[in-house]
């Protein structure tokens, strides 16, 4: 019995089993360059609420793409950036991603502003395995778990949040501490930021108030807060809300420390807010590109933006667009003449203590898709934006 | 079914397990592809509606409103919900794809897989593509009775195999315990039913050949009972060698009562060990089977006990005839003597009359003598003292032509003419005296049942590692059918002794018993009315050291 039972049984399980999981259909992974130009493209709010953030990153990754085209490109090819306004709203966000992927058939994507919108496109990038390289915004949600087609540039809003936390704590000794956020995955990303700083404390935020995105009604968040009697408020915003907000407190003689996260767009931030804005204290991934002395990163910007967008002046914005440019390039470089998307993520994953020239060098590994670790201090004086060491000193009015 | 018939037992159990498993296995299959299948392309097609249906009123408002970046996101954040969801497009009222979920160029050829007719709200079809079988689902969107979008969801056909695999999979290794485990039961079960009755089988041939009685079998087959069902060690009776309490009739129970009751034992005497209805149906015929030996064996002693007392009596009956035989031998060879001597006018002339009546005491002394050496020879034949020595001896010189010799006044009486062509040439081993015996008898039979003035005729048949000897004599001969008769003991044919002094009866048995012991054989042919001839054959050699 068992002589011809067993091949039976096994004919049938092997009858019974599927094949070999395929590729998914419809992806369209035609990853291979060997056209003349390597085509990204970016999907970025150049018009609306947001337009200085998408428009500023864009000009500074443009700026040094330009300097390597006009050099002779990576490996001979130039590099041609596709960029769509979504105007930070993740529909028109997913809607660009998909037509950079399906019709433009771009290489990789590159300079993504905004959580919200990067959120949203996170599955097409994994459906596409389509790299992801230099996303401004700060959401732990594009870091953690890992993700091998998102290459993440600059610090977290949970490293913003969590230095600044400390230094109000442990410098200034505050502890009532509320937070200001928009109400979807990048102010939810920033309070869970603050959350965990604080609890490492062993206190809570004494108030919390969101606004919705793309509007500017602040009042009742403000007014929640104002009653909390908090002493400093860490606003995770864009800039329009968050000058919106601070202002509107100061009239109401309310001032206690205000924080902005890096993505609040500072320079504009600070124009906006005029004499308001003095004693702000935004965190910021990328040293102050005005340091063109000190970091020759900061001066190829401001000499590379001088040159093509003569309009712009250098600011922290548009200066992380362009060491988001510069590790596409040299991960470029890296893939060799004839990159496919696997290669050029191996290629990133070897970049090793690389040098920027921002004074810290950046570091890319198999499980470590995050480049950059340090926070800055900068507090608004004048409507200018000083680099400051720790906030005893730049402390409000 | 004939084959069927001839296979063990355990054969057929284990088959028929095997039989009704597969015909589980084939209806589990069956019922896989007609109920389970079906239902599960039935959920499929009604998901693929649902997911159509939930995007179908949020694409109805973006498409009035032109948002075509949210009625995108709406369709791929359903996409993304359900993964093995592979598409889903929106197509205007002019057929023209207004959004889609494809990360490659949109497959146009797709539009037309699946077209609603004019009015017609859904349909869902079973499509070929290059993404594998799609069951495409469309879902017309109307204002009043104008199409303005049709939404078409496709679902993979491979959700079916990725539940059917599975479940496939799980049948199959249920099955797979199933059968496992049914064939080591019904091998197991099988065993219980056939190992015993294998034993007994075996057992009771040994009783068909005589064995039944001995007790290390008994044993043997006690044992395997002992270990569940008897618990024999407990009982003193057996470990005697007696058999088991509960199995002896006639051993009184605890209070002197009977141990059984209306022919079920009890409980043992010794060993207090009850036993009514013990086991299972096997047990209860292995009970049976032992009980039966247990009897056997008592009967078969008490039988080889009543052989031995009769054997016993018998001998004791020929030691007396053989006294009195004996006995009786010398004063009537005495007697012959004299009256053959006055028979012969030694001591003087006789009468007519006087002759006459010594001729008559001659002739029955003469039978009377037959008759005591035929009874001694019967006596030491029944004692088992008949002396067989045999040596290579020439049957003519050294037993034929004695015995004619002997025989030769009594063969002139009945006129009778003996021819015998048995030469020197004829060598066998054998025991010469008792040879002399059985042709004394077969010769002797000749001149007393053969035609008067008839012939006898000897002769020797050379037959490889025998010799067959015949002596034939014409007469009256015997019937066919009473042939067979002739050989044993008191045995009288009275046709065949018509007109002749009767026998002791013994002649035959005696001559056949001396080619018995020869290794031989004996046996008469003839014609009755006519002719008889008896035959027998001896082996050259007794198949041991010839003593010369």
């Amino acid at each position: 019995m068992k002589r011809w039972l067993y091949p039976l049984l096994l004919l049938i399980l092997v009858g019974c089993s599927d094949g070999a999981p395929g590729e998914k259909p419809g992806t369209g992974r035609s990853s291979r360059v060997d056209a003349p130009e390597i085509l990204v493209g970016s999907s970025l709010a150049l018009t609306g609420h947001a337009s200085f953030l998408g428009t500023q990153t864009l000009h500074g990754a443009l700026s040094y793409v330009g300097a390597v085209n006009e050099a002779g490109g990576v490996h001979g090819r130039n590099i041609r950036v596709i960029a769509y306004d979504d105007g930070y709203d993740p529909p028109r966000c997913l809607e660009n991603t998909q037509r950079l992927i399906a019709v433009d058939r771009v290489f990789a994507l590159f300079c993504y502003v905004g959580t919200p919108t990067s959120v949203k496109i996170m599955p097409l990038v994994q459906e596409a395995r389509i790299p992801l390289v230099g996303l401004f915004t700060g959401a732990q949600i594009l870091r953690n778990p890992f993700q091998r087609y998102i290459i993440n540039i600059r610090a977290s809003y949970h490293q913003e949040t969590g230095a600044v936390v400390r230094e109000l704590v442990e410098s200034l000794n505050i502890k009532k501490i509320a937070v200001f956020y928009q109400y979807d995955d990048y102010g939810f990303d920033g309070l869970t930021g603050t959350q965990i700083a604080l609890k490492r404390y062993g206190i809570e935020p004494v108030a919390t108030g969101h606004y919705r995105r793309g509007s500017l009604e602040i009042e009742d968040a403000l007014s929640h807060i104002s009653r909390s009697g908090a002493e400093a408020v860490i606003m995770i915003g864009t800039y329009e809300p968050c000058a919106a907000f601070i202002r509107l407190a100061r009239s109401e003689h309310f001032n206690p420390i205000f924080h902005c996260v890096s993505f609040v767009g500072p320079e504009e931030l600070a124009k906006r807010l005029g004499a308001a804005g003095d004693g702000v204290i935004i965190t910021q991934v990328v040293p102050p590109p005005s340091a063109i002395l000190l970091l020759p990163a900061a001066e190829e910007y401001s000499r590379l933006l001088e040159r093509f967008y003569p309009e712009d002046k250098p600011n922290y914005v548009g200066f992380e667009g362009f060491l988001n440019a510069k590790i596409l390039v040299e991960g470029l470089r890296r893939a060799g003449p004839i990159p496919d998307r696997e290669k050029f993520i191996d290629a990133i994953e070897t970049i090793q203590n690389f040098s920027l020239g921002i004074g810290n060098p950046v570091s890319f590994g198999p499980h470590d898709h995050q480049g950059l670790e340090k926070v800055y201090f900068t507090q608004i004086h004048a409507g200018e934006l000083t680099l400051v060491m720790n906030l005893k000193r730049g402390k409000g009015r | 079914m004939r084959r069927f018939s001839k296979l063990r037992v355990r054969q057929k159990v284990a088959g028929s397990t095997f039989v009704v498993i597969a015909l589980i296995t084939a209806v589990s299959w069956i019922s896989i592809q007609l109920i389970v299948f079906p239902n599960l392309t039935q959920q499929i097609v009604n998901r693929g509606l649902t997911i159509a249906e939930s995007i179908a009123a949020r694409a109805q408002r973006y498409l009035t409103a032109n948002d075509m970046p949210n009625l995108l996101d709406a369709i791929f954040t359903e996409k993304w919900m359900n993964p093995n969801l592979l598409y889903i497009f929106v197509l205007d009222a002019s057929h023209r794809v207004v959004a889609h979920t494809f990360l490659s160029d949109f497959p146009v050829a797709l539009i037309q897989d699946n077209v609603l007719a004019p009015g017609q709200g859904r349909q869902t079809k079973l499509i070929e593509t290059s993404m594998g079988s799609v069951y495409d689902t469309a879902l017309g969107l109307y204002e009043g009775i104008h199409p303005i979008a049709t939404v078409r969801v496709g679902l993979s056909k491979r959700l079916t195999d990725q539940v059917i695999q599975p479940l496939v999979q799980i049948v199959l290794g249920l099955l797979t315990l199933v059968i496992t485990i049914a064939v080591f039961l019904t091998n197991w079960f099988s065993r219980q039913i056939t190992d015993p009755i294998t034993q007994l089988s075996n057992l009771a041939g040994e009783v068909s050949r005589g064995n039944f009685g001995e007790s290390s079998n008994l044993r043997a087959l006690v044992k395997c009972w002992k270990r569940e069902r008897w618990k024999l060690s407990a009982c003193p009776a057996y470990e005697r060698g007696d058999p088991p309490c509960w199995l002896q009739d006639n051993v009184p129970g605890q209070g002197g009562e009977p141990n059984r009751l209306e022919g079920r034992p009890l409980k043992c005497v010794d060993c207090k060990v009850y036993q009514t209805e013990t086991g299972d149906e096997i047990a209860q015929l292995g009970n049976g089977f032992c009980h039966m030996l247990f009897k056997l064996d008592r009967y078969q002693r008490e039988l080889r006990q009543s052989n031995e007392d009769l054997r016993k009596l018998n001998r004791s009956y020929m030691d007396m005839l053989s006294f009195i035989t004996h006995e009786l031998k010398t004063p009537i060879a005495n007697s012959t003597m004299s009256a053959h001597s006055v028979l012969q006018r030694i001591f003087g002339p006789l009468t007519p009359m006087q002759e006459r009546m010594v001729g008559l005491i001659c002739q029955n002394l003469d039978r009377s003598m037959t008759m005591i050496k035929n009874y001694l020879d019967l006596s030491r034949i029944e004692k088992d003292e008949l002396g067989f020595t045999p040596l290579m001896l020439r049957l003519g010189p050294e037993v034929v032509e004695p015995v004619l010799a002997e025989l030769s006044t009594m063969a002139a009486a009945h006129g009778m003419e003996v021819e015998s062509t048995v030469g020197d040439d004829v060598t066998l081993e054998a025991d010469s005296e008792l040879l002399r015996v059985v042709y004394r008898n077969l010769v002797g039979n000749g001149c007393k049942y053969g035609r008067p003035g008839g012939r006898i005729r000897l002769r020797a048949v050379d037959a490889g590692d025998r010799y067959r000897f015949e002596i034939w004599n014409d007469g009256q001969g015997v019937a066919h059918e009473k042939m067979d008769r002739l050989f044993q003991k008191f045995t009288r044919i009275p046709e065949a002794q018509k007109g002749a002094s009767k026998g002791t009866g013994l002649g035959l048995f005696i001559c056949r018993t001396i080619v018995n012991r020869h290794g031989g054989k004996i046996w008469a042919e003839g014609q009755e009315g006519e002719w008889i001839s008896f035959i027998f054959e001896l082996p050259k050699s007794q198949g041991r050291s010839t003593v010369s």
